[in-house]
């Protein structure tokens, strides 16, 4: 494999850090020959010596007229051959290349076309690969992750990944220093800014994705929450900022713990039976005299079983009684963790004399329906929850009981693992992954048992469909994947503030601040319009034209340190193009696309021919940032 | 990319059924081309004259206590101790019956001046009560694929056709695109009225969007979102340097009695400011109906800009707790409502006080509302309502038949209001019955088309109201 290793801005290192290109060991295997189609479309073609595996890439015939090359189809092939061979559309032919290469040398030439010219690729398939894994399980590559990635190799990436706790962030000084002023988060806008800083700046970077996952999939609206803390507005506003925030941090932290560490079972309850869900979906008004369908409801609907699995308007019915009596109170810190202990007295809220205490949970068992309650009734999943009317305050177990049936219901892990496989692999998942995930999910032998999250997301990111190249590019990324992968790319610099909230605000991805229980969609056309996308490419060019440490990015300093001049004589454009399209795209693009940065970087804004300067080098990073290839992921 | 969430057919086999080819994926519009030109022949067709507004009322609007049935004594203090609305506070519709929630009170002209239909009793057979699937269904008209996200108006827009040269066919302003126009051709959504546009300052813009453009519109590769983004693309290019010479920020029609701003954007166009008539979470809202509104004046046959079909939300109308009554949180909701249905008239007739004095569009405009479901006949414990199946919706317009329609007693008989499950208002009117007779005879659609518009409509047997002259 060709490396290339970078010196890291901040100096601090774990890795051997070398500037320049990389070392390689051997000559790479020489040109494949024999490519030809047989029966049942089966490509195959002659070994080639020395060589560990092949790649195979494809591309349309129309394309080679216009010079536009192929893509990776096939990465890193064992055998001499590859099956599945898709038909093109129609009217269309397909063509195919192969290389063959070695861990020591690299990957071999794809051979010359007619006229002698090298025969084109959007990019190898390593760089391809790579980047669609960077993209799919985090925000896109850094420096740190890109050398990660190609010291450990994709599996080993990912397996390094799916253990966040065995990643060192405590030498990760510009995450540190800038997590510094937004924790704990004085208002939501801080949190905000926490999920950018974290996303931006964390090694961990599965961890932060599987983290806002949850926070989505358990979506909360802090705009309840800010409204349930409003005694604290005329004497205390600050407080109704802070203590309203913090409810939405205690959920994402308990997100961030469970997705490693924790059941599905235990996530849906620390949702449920959390602070922010309690208010939002208002089950903190949900009383025996009156019981209010919307938790119950969205709890089957959109966080455990879907609308298709199989409940009825009955059991919804049923849950609201099952959740009756809980609320949110104040309570001494003596007595915070127990539901069942005495409140402060809610008339002091607000108040300058206000007892100290702690904002926790609570549960009142005069307020909960004592009846006996049946989920699923009549099917093999009913689940009858006892009356405790002779003993009120057993009750409060009515809601573990609840959440133990709808958890057991088959429908749950079926439900879940689709979006799973949504998010990190293929919108339109197959019954067969979907059914790979469940068996993942259902294995007693999982360290945390049944739907044990850290194995289930290790299945999901086991599909081979995780892998194949043809899928990379499948999906869009959302408006905030697009801005932290813009700022990871090129050495961006954020301090969480409005310059990036601004814009994640007008392409509608502020986490925490979604109104809508369903949370953001994992569906690529729900994020493109014409309005996102201008958002998108003014984005990139705003940030990658300014170098302020709260705003801006490094473009300059990171194509030096990879040992690319960025001096205007002689003219370095074509490396310094090619640099960008690498760590933006894996290089891939076409000839005609690169021909269109070489331009933009080499004229004036009057699209006169003139010396670059730093700026119009910024600027032509923002140019790229708004490409096509940096949409998707 | 499908459109079909759960369905495994590709995009491209699925245009490839309907008989179209692709182009090489280039930007050719999808559009059968020979047929195009055939449409433009009709006299009342699409990009004719005629125009749609609609407004989606996201959350499920309680239309009990917007169009309340005073004449039903299930509306009672019995069932809404704290919601209910007595007759001396609500608004006499004149038929005996049926009362307009008093925040509305704008729209007492409007509805005199025979201009306004207040439908009641809207639904479909058999609705979730999901907000997701109800709003889905209610946009892609077809209550069978709660997950098909293709709407019924944009293939309305499609089957009727639009030809090469033809900007700004259809237009929402709002923060996501609404199903209702999304489909295989993007129309434009511009979710930031004040902010669209290239950062940079010519020549620097220019250069970008070329730039872009340009890329954009070359584009091959076999990834599935490469086609709807090269057409986004090419969309947002066309639109910018059009909407650009709208100059939004600068048109500010007032009323011309009362010399108020018809569509508040900003405490200085809130009428009254300090503390003004509407709160500033309003403002969002008149913006994005005032470029609505502007969208069809800037449109005529002279400039051949094409916007006729615009549209725009309100939200937040999920009332589960602190609904209010006569004030309060819907009410506060209505009373933008029906501001800017009365604003969308004035503008749109000439009759504002305007520099600018477009000529009138009123008779050839119609002007919709739409809710995912109505809310509870009773009360729930939290002071509000939970979702329920039938609310009531609005159509305003020059040619439209006003009045009140289902709600009086031949259409609203006893017991109606816990008609459907023993809990809730049951629906008389299908809601594609109401759109697709405002397409056919407003919007001038092809009667023969009506089942690629609305699927399986010609079996349903479904009764319309007459809403349209």
């Amino acid at each position: 494999m060709r490396w290339r290793i970078a010196m890291r801005h901040t100096g601090a290192c774990c890795v051997v850090l070398l500037s320049g290109i990389g070392i390689v060991a051997a000559a790479p295997p020489g040109e494949v020959t024999g490519v030809q189609i047989g029966s049942s479309s089966q490509l195959s073609w002659t070994a080639v010596a020395g060589t560990t595996d092949y790649n195979v890439y494809r591309g349309l015939v129309s394309w080679l007229v216009r010079g536009d090359g192929a893509a990776c189809l096939g990465d890193e092939i064992a055998a001499t051959s590859f099956t599945s061979l898709a038909d093109p559309p129609s009217g269309e032919a397909f063509f195919y290349l192969v290389t063959a290469e070695s861990d020591a040398g690299g990957e071999g030439t794809a051979g010359t076309g007619t006229g002698g010219t090298a025969r084109p690729r959007r990019g190898t398939c390593d760089a391809i690969m790579r980047r669609h894994v960077l993209d799919r399980i985090g925000f896109g590559g850094d420096e740190w992750s890109r050398a990660r990635i190609a010291a450990l190799g994709i599996q080993g990436y990912l397996d390094e990944q799916l253990n966040p706790a065995s990643i060192d962030e405590s030498t990760n000084n510009e995450l540190i220093n800038r997590r510094v002023p937004l924790v704990p988060p004085d208002n939501i806008n801080e949190l905000v800014g926490l999920d950018i800083v974290n996303a931006v700046y964390a090694r961990r970077q599965l961890e932060q994705q599987v983290t806002l996952f949850w926070d989505n999939h358990f979506n909360t609206d802090h705009s309840e929450s800010f409204d349930w803390f409003n005694f604290y507005q005329s004497l205390f506003p600050e407080k109704q900022d802070s203590e309203s925030a913090a409810l939405h941090l205690e959920a994402q932290n308990q997100f961030r713990d469970l997705a490693f560490n924790g059941t599905f079972r235990d996530i849906v309850e620390a949702s449920g039976l959390g602070r922010a869900m309690i208010i939002y979906l208002d089950t903190v008004t949900n009383v025996a005299s009156a019981p209010n369908e919307n938790y119950p409801r969205e709890l089957l609907e959109l966080h455990t079983m879907g609308v298709d699995g199989g409940y009825t308007q009955q059991d919804i019915v049923q849950l609201a009684r099952v959740f009756t009596g809980w609320n949110i109170c104040k309570k001494d810190a003596s007595v915070a963790a127990d539901p069942l202990a005495a409140c402060i007295p809610s008339n002091t809220y607000g108040t300058a004399t206000e007892p100290a205490g702690l904002w926790v949970v609570n549960f009142r068992p005069s307020r909960h329906d004592t009846t006996q309650k049946t989920l699923f009734a009549g099917t093999p999943y009913q689940a009858v929850i006892p009356s405790t009317a002779s003993n009120p305050a057993a009750g409060i177990a009515d809601a573990q009981l609840a959440f133990d049936a709808i958890v057991a219901h088959p429908s749950t892990p079926r439900f879940i693992a689709k979006k799973l496989l949504q998010r990190f692999v293929d919108e339109q998942p197959t019954t067969a992954m979907i059914d790979a995930v469940v068996v993942a999910w259902n294995n007693p032998a999982n360290p945390h048992g049944i739907g044990d999250l850290r194995e289930v997301l290790r299945a999901v990111l086991a599909q081979g469909a995780f892998r194949d190249p043809a899928r990379a590019g499948g999906k869009i990324k959302t408006p905030f994947e697009h801005v932290t992968s813009a700022l990871r790319a090129v050495r961006g610099m954020t301090d969480g503030g409005s310059s990036v909230r601004n814009y994640l605000n007008r392409m509608s991805e502020l986490y925490h601040r979604n109104p809508v229980p369903t949370g953001f969609p994992e569906i690529g056309g729900e994020w493109v319009d014409t309005n996102k996308l201008l958002e998108r490419q003014n984005f990139g060019y705003d940030m990658a034209t300014r170098t302020s440490t709260t705003y801006g990015a490094d473009v300059i300093g990171l194509l030096n340190a990879n040992g690319i001049s960025t001096a205007a004589s002689p003219n370095n454009a074509p490396a310094i193009v090619d640099f960008l399209s690498g760590i933006l795209f894996g290089g891939g693009w076409t000839a005609s696309e690169r021909q269109r940065a070489l331009d933009y970087l080499n004229t004036n804004d009057s699209g006169v021919p003139a010396s670059y300067t730093d700026s119009r080098i910024r600027e032509t990073a923002g140019f790229l940032m708004g490409f096509p290839q940096f949409v998707e992921q | 990319m499908s459109r079909h969430a759960d369905c495994d057919c590709s995009r491209r086999s699925f245009l490839r059924g309907a008989g179209l080819t692709l182009a090489g994926f280039g930007v050719t519009s999808l559009l059968p081309g020979p047929f195009l030109q055939q449409a433009l022949a009709a006299t009342a067709g699409p990009f004719s004259n005629r125009r749609l507004i609609f407004i989606f009322l996201r959350g499920g609007n309680d239309g009990i206590n917007t169009v309340i049935p005073g004449g039903d004594p299930d509306y009672s203090a019995v069932n809404r101790p704290t919601l209910y609305i007595p007759n001396v506070s609500s608004l006499d519709l004149g038929n005996g019956f049926a009362r307009l929630h008093p925040a509305m009170s704008s729209l007492m002209p409007l509805y005199a001046s025979g201009d306004l239909a207040i439908v009641h009793r809207v639904g479909y057979p058999n609705n979730t009560m999901s907000h997701f699937d109800d709003q889905r269904v209610w946009e892609n008209g077809n209550p069978a694929q709660t997950q098909l996200f293709e709407g019924w108006l944009y293939r309305y827009i499609a089957e009727n056709a639009v030809s090469a040269g033809v900007q700004l066919p259809a237009l929402s302003v709002q923060a996501n695109q609404p199903i209702l126009l999304r489909g295989d051709e993007p129309f434009v959504n511009i979710a930031n009225p004040n902010s669209f546009d290239y950062l940079p300052a010519d020549p620097k813009k220019t250069k970008l969007k070329n730039g872009w453009g340009g890329a954009y519109a070359g584009l091959t590769g076999l990834e599935p979102y490469r086609p709807l983004l090269s057409q986004t693309s090419v969309k947002l290019i066309d639109t910018l340097d059009e909407y650009r010479s709208w100059s939004q920020q600068t048109w500010d029609p007032r009323d011309p009695n009362t010399g108020f701003s018809l569509f508040p954007v900003s405490d200085a166009t809130n009428p009254g400011f300090p503390p003004g008539m509407f709160p500033t979470s309003s403002y969002g809202f008149f913006r994005s109906l005032k470029i609505c509104a502007l969208s069809m004046l800037e449109s005529d046959a002279v400039n051949n800009n094409g916007t006729r079909v615009a549209g725009c939300e309100l939200g937040n109308f999920d009332t589960h707790n602190n609904q209010g009554s006569a004030s309060g949180d819907q009410a506060s909701l209505l009373a933008m409502l029906a501001y800017g249905l009365r604003s969308l008239q004035i503008v749109l007739s000439g009759a504002a006080t305007d520099p600018r004095a477009y000529p009138g569009v009123w008779n050839d405009t119609v002007v919709c509302t739409l809710s995912e479901f109505g809310r509870t006949t009773k009360e729930n414990g939290s002071v509000g309502t939970d979702h329920a199946v039938a609310s009531c919706l609005f159509v305003a317009g020059g040619a439209v038949n006003g009045g009140v329609y289902n709600c009086d007693p031949s259409t609203w008989p006893a017991g109606v209001m816990f008609a459907k499950d023993g809990r809730y208002l049951s629906h008389r009117t299908d809601y594609r019955a109401i759109f697709w007779e405002i397409l056919r005879d407003h919007m001038g659609a092809d009667p023969a088309k009506v089942n690629q518009v609305f699927p399986g409509y010609s079996g349903l047997g479904l009764t319309e109201l007459g809403l349209i002259t």
